[in-house]
C-alpha cells in the first residue's frame, strides 16, 4: 500500500507540476493581452507576481515530492574500531536560559552513548547571577564550562572562539532546549565517517510541548512539513542546509570556511552556503534523534519567525551577489534549493496581495484577476486541486491529518505583518527585532500589536458587505471574490485563537507530563 | 577486581542521575512522538501505558541505587 501510495504521489506531483505550468502561462498571457486601466493593471501586476511567488514555490514543493519518492540514496558509512571512535566534543550553547531547561539537557548530553566524547557549555550569558547559576550546574553534572572575554556574533560568535582551541574532530551543537536520544552519536558519526568531504550532518528538530499551547502545537507541525518533506527533497540535491542545532559538523571543514558567519542571524544558513560553494557536501539524516521545545505563545513564535525571516532574506542578498560573480560555485539544483529557500519568507507580502485584491474589487470595482472562466476552471482549479492532494497525500501518508496540518499553515499565514517587515528589513540589510509593546504581560500580544489583523479582518468584513450589495451586478466575479474575503477573515480571526495562555487545556497536558521521579531525602542517601 | 569507593560512588550517582532524571525526559519525549505515530488508539494506550511502567520502574530503581549508594558511603571499606 505504501509502495503503490507513493507510486501515485509521483505521477501526481508531475501532473500538479504540469498544471502549474499551464496556469502561469495563461495568467502571463491573458494578463499581457488584457485592456485594462493603469490601476488596474498596478493591482493586477501585484496579484500576478503574488501567484507567481506561490507557484514557484508550489513547483519546488512538488519536485521535492518527486524527487523523494523516486530518490532513496543511502550514505556511506563508515565503521569505526571499537575504543578508537574519533573524538567529539558535544558543545550547548546558551545564554540566561532557566535552570531546569540547562538541567535537562546537560542530564542527556551526559547520557550521550559515545566513548570518545566531551561535553561543553558555552555559557554566553553576562548576568553574574546566571553564570553562577550555570557553573554550578556544570560542576554537578561533570560538564567542562567554556567561556569568552569578549561577545561577538551572538551564538555563531561563541562557537567560533571555541573552534580556535578545540581539539576534537568532529563538533555537535545543541541549543539549550534540545535533548538529544542516547543514540544520536552512533547514528550520526559513521556516517561522517563514510565521507570525507561530508562537512555536516543535520537531524530534524522535533518539538515535544504540543500540549502547552495551540501555537506549540501548530509550529511542531509547520517542522513536521519542513523537516519531513522539504529537506528530504534537499539532500537529494545536496542542498541540505544547517538549522542550527542537532547537528554534528567536521571542525576541519568549519575551520577551513572561517567558522560561522557571524554577520547573519542565520548563521547556520549563511554557513552552510559557505560549506557548499567550497565543495563541501552536507547529509540529511531524516530521523528524530533530538527533541526540544517550540514557542509556546505568539510573541516567542512571531520573535523566532522574525529572527529567521530577517536573517535569511539578508543571506538572500548574498546569494544573489554570488550567482551574479560566480555561478559555477554551486550546482544548478543547488542554486534552485537555496533560491526557493531564500525567498521563502517573501510569503508575507504575497499573502498580504492575495488579501488585498479582493477588498480592491469588492469595495472599489478595481479588477485584478484577468482570465476567462473557461481558462480559469481548465487551468486553475486542476493545479489547485492537485497541488493540495500532492501536500495532504504527502503529510497523511506520514500520519498527520488535515486539520493539525492546516493549523501549521494558518499559524504560518498570520505571521504575514512580521514578514514584511523582515522582508524588507532582511533586504535592506538590516536587523529587525520584534518586540512585544506591554509590560510584564509578554505571554499574549495585546489588543494593540494585533491592529494589523484588526484592520484586515475589518476591511475583509466591509468588502463582503459590498459584495453582498453588488452581487447582482456580476453574480460570478463577485461571488469567487466574496469567497476569498470570507476565507482570509476566516484565516484572519484565528489570530485570536493563537493568542492565549499557553495552557491548551489541563486535561490533555495531564496526559502528556511526566514528572521526575519524586524521591524522598532519606532514599537518596543525602 | 575491586573498584575504588570513589569511583563506586561516582557510577552510583551517574546511574540515579539516568534513573531519577533521564528516563523522565525520554519519557515525556517519546509520548509526543506517539501523539504523532499514525498508530491506532488502541497501539498508543498499549506503548503509553508501557512508558507508564518505565517511569514507575525508574522511581523504582532510583530508590534501590539511593539505598545502596547510602549503604556505600556508610561503609568503612575504601575498596569494594
Amino acid at each position: 500500500m505504501f509502495t503503490a501510495l507513493i507510486r501515485k504521489l509521483r505521477v501526481l506531483s508531475i501532473v500538479a507540476g504540469i498544471f502549474i505550468c499551464f496556469y502561469f502561462i495563461a495568467r502571463v498571457v491573458v494578463f499581457s493581452y488584457s485592456d485594462y486601466s493603469r490601476l488596474d493593471k498596478l493591482f493586477g501586476l501585484f496579484l500576478l507576481a503574488s501567484e507567481f511567488y506561490i507557484l514557484v514555490h508550489a513547483f519546488g514543493f512538488m519536485l521535492n515530492i518527486f524527487t523523494l519518492s523516486s530518490w532513496r540514496g543511502k550514505p556511506r558509512l563508515g565503521v569505526s574500531t571499537p575504543g578508537r571512535e574519533p573524538s567529539v566534543a558535544i558543545v550547548m550553547a546558551a545564554r540566561h536560559e532557566p535552570k531546569e531547561v540547562l538541567e535537562g539537557t546537560l542530564i542527556v548530553l551526559h547520557n550521550v552513548d559515545y566513548t570518545n566524547k566531551s561535553i561543553y557549555f558555552l555559557d554566553d550569558s553576562s548576568e553574574q547571577a546566571n553564570k553562577d547559576m550555570d557553573d554550578e550546574l556544570a560542576r554537578a553534572h561533570g560538564i567542562k564550562m567554556f567561556r569568552r572575554e569578549q561577545r561577538h556574533g551572538a551564538k555563531a560568535g561563541i562557537v567560533n572562539d571555541f573552534l580556535l582551541g578545540m581539539k576534537e574532530k568532529y563538533i555537535a551543537i545543541f541549543d539549550a532546549d534540545q535533548n538529544p536520544m542516547p543514540d544520536f552519536l552512533k547514528e550520526v558519526i559513521p556516517i561522517l565517517e563514510g565521507d570525507d568531504k561530508l562537512a555536516f550532518v543535520q537531524t530534524p528538530q522535533f518539538y515535544s510541548n504540543i500540549g502547552e499551547s495551540p501555537v506549540a502545537k501548530a509550529s511542531a507541525m509547520q517542522q513536521a512539513i519542513f523537516y519531513e518533506s522539504i529537506c528530504e527533497g534537499k539532500n537529494a540535491t545536496g542542498s541540505i542546509f544547517c538549522c542550527g542545532t542537532n547537528v554534528v559538523f567536521r571542525r576541519e571543514a568549519l575551520q577551513e570556511v572561517g567558522g560561522f558567519a557571524e554577520d547573519f542571524i542565520t548563521e547556520d544558513f549563511a554557513t552552510s552556503v559557505n560549506l557548499h560553494t567550497k565543495g563541501w557536501r552536507s547529509w540529511y539524516h531524516n530521523h528524530v534523534v533530538a527533541f526540544g521545545t517550540g514557542p509556546e505563545t505568539l510573541p516567542a513564535y512571531f520573535s523566532q519567525q522574525a529572527r529567521w525571516a530577517g536573517g535569511t532574506i539578508s543571506v538572500f542578498r548574498k546569494l544573489l551577489a554570488a550567482l551574479y560573480d560566480n555561478p559555477s560555485t554551486l550546482s544548478p539544483g543547488q542554486w534552485w534549493e537555496y533560491m526557493l529557500a531564500g525567498t521563502y519568507y517573501f510569503v508575507g507580502w504575497a499573502f498580504f496581495f492575495l488579501m488585498i485584491c479582493p477588498i480592491a474589487f469588492l469595495i472599489f470595482n478595481i479588477p485584478s484577476f484577468f482570465l476567462y472562466p473557461q481558462i480559469y476552471l481548465f487551468t486553475y482549479l486542476p493545479y489547485f486541486c492537485l497541488t493540495l492532494l500532492v501536500f495532504f497525500g504527502t503529510m497523511r501518508e506520514r500520519h498527520y491529518n488535515f486539520r493539525q496540518i492546516y493549523s501549521g499553515l494558518i499559524l504560518g499565514s498570520l505571521c504575514f505583518p512580521l514578514l514584511m517587515r523582515a522582508a524588507l528589513y532582511g533586504l535592506f540589510g538590516r536587523r529587525m527585532k520584534f518586540v512585544v509593546t506591554a509590560k510584564g504581560r509578554s505571554e499574549v500580544l495585546p489588543l494593540a500589536d494585533l491592529w494589523p489583523y484588526l484592520v484586515m479582518i475589518a476591511l475583509n468584513a466591509v468588502a463582503i458587505g459590498f459584495g453582498l450589495m453588488r452581487i447582482r451586478q456580476n453574480p460570478s466575479a463577485i461571488s469567487v471574490n466574496m469567497f476569498w474575503a470570507g476565507y482570509h477573515l476566516f484565516i484572519l480571526w484565528n489570530i485570536f485563537y493563537f493568542n492565549q495562555l499557553p495552557v491548551l487545556g489541563r486535561e490533555e497536558k495531564a496526559k502528556w507530563a511526566v514528572k521526575p521521579a519524586a524521591v524522598p531525602a532519606q532514599d537518596r542517601g543525602n | 577486581m575491586g573498584v575504588a569507593k570513589k569511583e563506586l560512588l561516582g557510577m552510583l550517582n551517574s546511574a540515579i542521575e539516568l534513573e531519577e532524571w533521564a528516563i523522565p525526559i525520554y519519557s515525556r519525549h517519546l509520548k509526543t512522538a506517539l501523539f504523532w505515530s499514525g498508530l491506532d488508539a488502541v497501539e498508543r494506550e498499549g506503548m503509553r501505558i508501557q512508558l507508564s511502567v518505565l517511569s514507575q520502574e525508574a522511581h523504582r530503581h532510583t530508590k534501590v541505587l539511593s539505598r545502596m549508594k547510602k549503604k556505600i558511603e556508610e561503609d568503612k571499606r575504601h575498596v569494594f
